[in-house]
């Protein structure tokens, strides 16, 4: 059944989506009303920044893509409503720390702070503490990203990879 | 409260009228990790949550933004003053101590790589912090997540004063 046609004259409630993805410089937003399909919030994305019609729309630190038959407000979150879009389904992450280099799958949408410290504790054993005070840089150059950048942000399909070292955060030096 | 911005505005204050309103800053501000409080260009307060739930007061001076850093202090705004030391932000002797440092340049700005006073003379930093320096395309959020960062590590200790 057809959500029954808006008349002039009714409220209807917005929703604001924070949004990252594959080939998209920089974090975005984007206001829907709260009945409106995951779908058509994939279809306003392609069609604003140009994406591929292959893209797959990703909740935040969840697993595999969103069903577009679902509505927003179902994904709404107050501390922001989040999503990802991205071609790969998946993206294999590599950790390297003090020698050892562990690869975890994660879904396009992960954030790096949950994936700092996934690997931090789990797989590096360190305490919270330590793990708090380590940060991922990308494999070759300087760059951490910050925590809330979706892993997706960084790769582009069909290369589904990225790696990391885990390294301490740094102390500003030099005060005299 | 945020003070209604007229229609003639210099590009720098343009440019930071248009940060406010991007994706960054927005979810740092439905995340509660900062908050949005005057702006009176060029100085603009924004409140930084710590993890204890104190809010803490950052007054920038935003002059040629974003293509020269800001610079910011601790700031209390109830008598628009630097805020007393003692009501710093506290160290357990690691990273947040050297960056709420009161014994440099008197505590009018954050020692920090992104901060225009802090940078200049640190050439170094270039090499041995280069996470840490302005980056003009992610702006005034970039601060604010460095500070949001420092204020929730585990070296973070809260004032004896009571939180206003």
């Amino acid at each position: 059944m057809s959500p029954p046609r808006l008349r002039k004259g009714d409220i209807v409630e917005i929703v604001t989506i924070f949004y990252q993805g594959e080939d998209l410089a920089a974090a975005d937003l984007l206001e829907v009303e709260r009945e409106t399909t995951l779908a058509s919030v994939r279809d306003i994305l392609i069609a604003k920044h140009a994406l591929s019609p292959e893209v797959l729309l990703f909740v935040e630190d969840t697993d595999g893509p969103v069903d577009g038959a679902r509505l927003v407000c179902e994904i709404e979150s107050a501390s922001g409503t989040k999503i990802h879009a991205h071609r790969c389904r998946a993206i294999d992450v590599s950790v390297s720390y003090n020698g050892v280099t562990v690869t975890h799958r994660y879904a396009p949408g992960t954030t790096i702070a949950r994936i700092a410290r996934r690997t931090a504790i789990d797989d590096f054993h360190l305490s919270d503490e330590d793990a708090a005070e380590h940060v991922l840089q990308v494999k070759g150059n300087t760059v951490q990203p910050a925590p809330g950048t979706h892993v997706g942000a960084l790769v582009r399909h069909p290369v589904c990879t990225i790696a990391f070292d885990l390294v301490p955060k740094v102390r500003v030096q030099g005060a005299s | 409260m945020l003070r209604e911005v007229g229609a003639a505005n210099a590009p720098d204050e343009r440019a930071l009228i248009a940060d406010l309103a991007k994706a960054p800053f927005r979810l740092g501000e439905v995340s509660k990790k900062w908050r949005l409080a005057v702006i009176e260009w060029p100085y603009l307060l924004i409140a930084v949550c710590a993890k204890d739930g104190r809010w803490f007061v950052l007054r920038f001076e935003c002059t040629n933004y974003p293509s020269a850093p800001p610079t910011a202090c601790v700031w209390e705004p109830d008598r628009n003053l630097q805020l007393p030391f003692p009501q710093w932000p506290q160290s357990r002797g690691g990273r947040v101590g050297a960056v709420f440092n009161p014994n440099w340049k008197d505590g009018t700005a954050l020692y920090l790589p992104c901060d225009r006073q802090a940078i200049f003379g640190h050439d170094a930093w270039l090499t041995t912090t280069p996470a840490l320096i302005w980056r003009p395309a992610d702006g005034i959020s970039q601060y604010l997540e460095i500070v949001h960062e420092l204020l929730n590590c585990s070296d973070y200790a809260s004032p004896a004063f009571p939180a206003a």
